[in-house]
């Protein structure tokens, strides 16, 4: 019978883990859209040491949830997020571009992380 | 590469644990969700090793899942008659006195050398020797000689050869089965008669089996089971 129990015990704590990490991985894009939110912001308004302060943060910020999250995501999605990351800065200290398309590219990359993972029939099957 | 074999390693573990967990009837003879269990768990084993790319976890969470899914169908199994016969099926008589059911062999898309072969291999040679012969939900043939053809007892030598049917299952787990108690010409009074010789209750007895004969016989639960 104590099998039976550890069993129960064990699919609760699946379900659980589950659950946590879908609120940890919505939790952190809302996080990090913030962040990306107030960089166009400050690209908008031209303070661009105030959006290579806040892109900068993001990048640190970011490597220490990519090692959360790379429990339950797969490493090339999180790659890809940590190389877009990392372009931010120089492509707002050279002036380009680029930069609206990188950040919204990063931002779609977020969503998508906790939107795949989220129970919908069209992501079951 | 040195993640590959730490992995490697922790997957090896979880198998083994997995395997272990479900009991020892998963080495040997396995009913079908058992094989199910078995297929996945290997094919989920291989991918988890094969992309580094993809978290541990995506591994070691289906294959804990699946474990403990099977602990659980395996007791509702044990609980409920109807839900182990959904599941893992029934055993099908295909020979009976000697006479094999073609329609029965039909329905099991078996063929005669199927049936020939399993039965050589308990040494067999002629299907009119069997009593009985039974497909169990394994896929196993299990056979019943007659009685001329059975090794002899103690038994036999003293007393009178019958050409007989196995002993019917009574009861099971606690359960009366009306077909066994049909079969084995038990009736309602002669049944309680028993249990009342046997100081017992139906819920009280684990396994009662009887012949034709009215040769019964009963293991009791024990406590705590």
């Amino acid at each position: 019978m104590s099998r039976v129990y550890i069993s129960f015990a064990i699919i609760i704590s699946i379900i659980i883990i589950s659950i946590s990490s879908l609120s940890m991985m919505k939790h952190e894009y809302e996080r990090f859209d913030i962040l990306i939110t107030e960089i166009e912001t400050h690209i908008g308004k031209d303070e661009f040491s105030e959006a290579i302060e806040k892109s900068e943060l993001l990048s640190s910020q970011w490597i220490s949830s990519a090692k959360k999250l790379s429990f339950f995501v797969n490493n090339t999605t999180l790659d890809e997020i940590t190389d877009s990351s990392a372009k931010i800065t120089p492509l707002i200290r050279s002036d380009s571009d680029e930069i609206i398309a990188e950040t919204e590219f990063l931002k779609k990359r977020l969503k998508r992380i906790y939107s795949r993972d989220m129970p919908y029939v069209y992501n079951i099957f | 590469m040195t993640i590959m074999v730490i992995r490697t390693f922790i997957l090896y573990i979880v198998v083994i644990f997995s395997v272990r967990f479900m009991g020892k009837r998963q080495i040997g003879q396995m009913q079908p969700t058992e094989l199910v269990i078995t297929i996945l768990i290997s094919n989920i084993a291989t991918i988890s090793l094969e992309n580094t790319d993809a978290p541990l976890t995506t591994g070691i969470v289906p294959i804990l899942f699946l474990i403990s899914v099977e602990v659980i169908m395996s007791i509702i199994t044990l609980r409920y008659q109807t839900f182990r016969n959904l599941v893992s099926g029934t055993p099908q008589i295909i020979i009976k006195n000697g006479t094999l059911d073609q329609k029965k062999l039909k329905a099991l898309r078996m063929s005669i050398d199927d049936v020939l072969e399993a039965l050589r291999e308990i040494n067999i040679f002629d299907i009119s020797e069997v009593q009985f012969a039974i497909v169990e939900t394994n896929g196993k043939i299990s056979a019943y000689q007659k009685a001329p053809y059975r090794n002899v007892t103690q038994n036999d030598i003293n007393g009178i050869m019958h050409n007989c049917d196995p002993p019917y299952i009574i009861i099971n787990d606690g359960k009366l089965l009306p077909k066994g108690q049909y079969a084995a010409g038990i009736t309602v009074k002669k049944l309680e008669k028993i249990l009342k010789e046997n100081k017992t209750r139906t819920q009280d007895i684990f396994l009662m089996t009887s012949d034709r004969f009215g040769n019964y016989n009963i293991i009791k639960k024990q406590k705590g089971c």
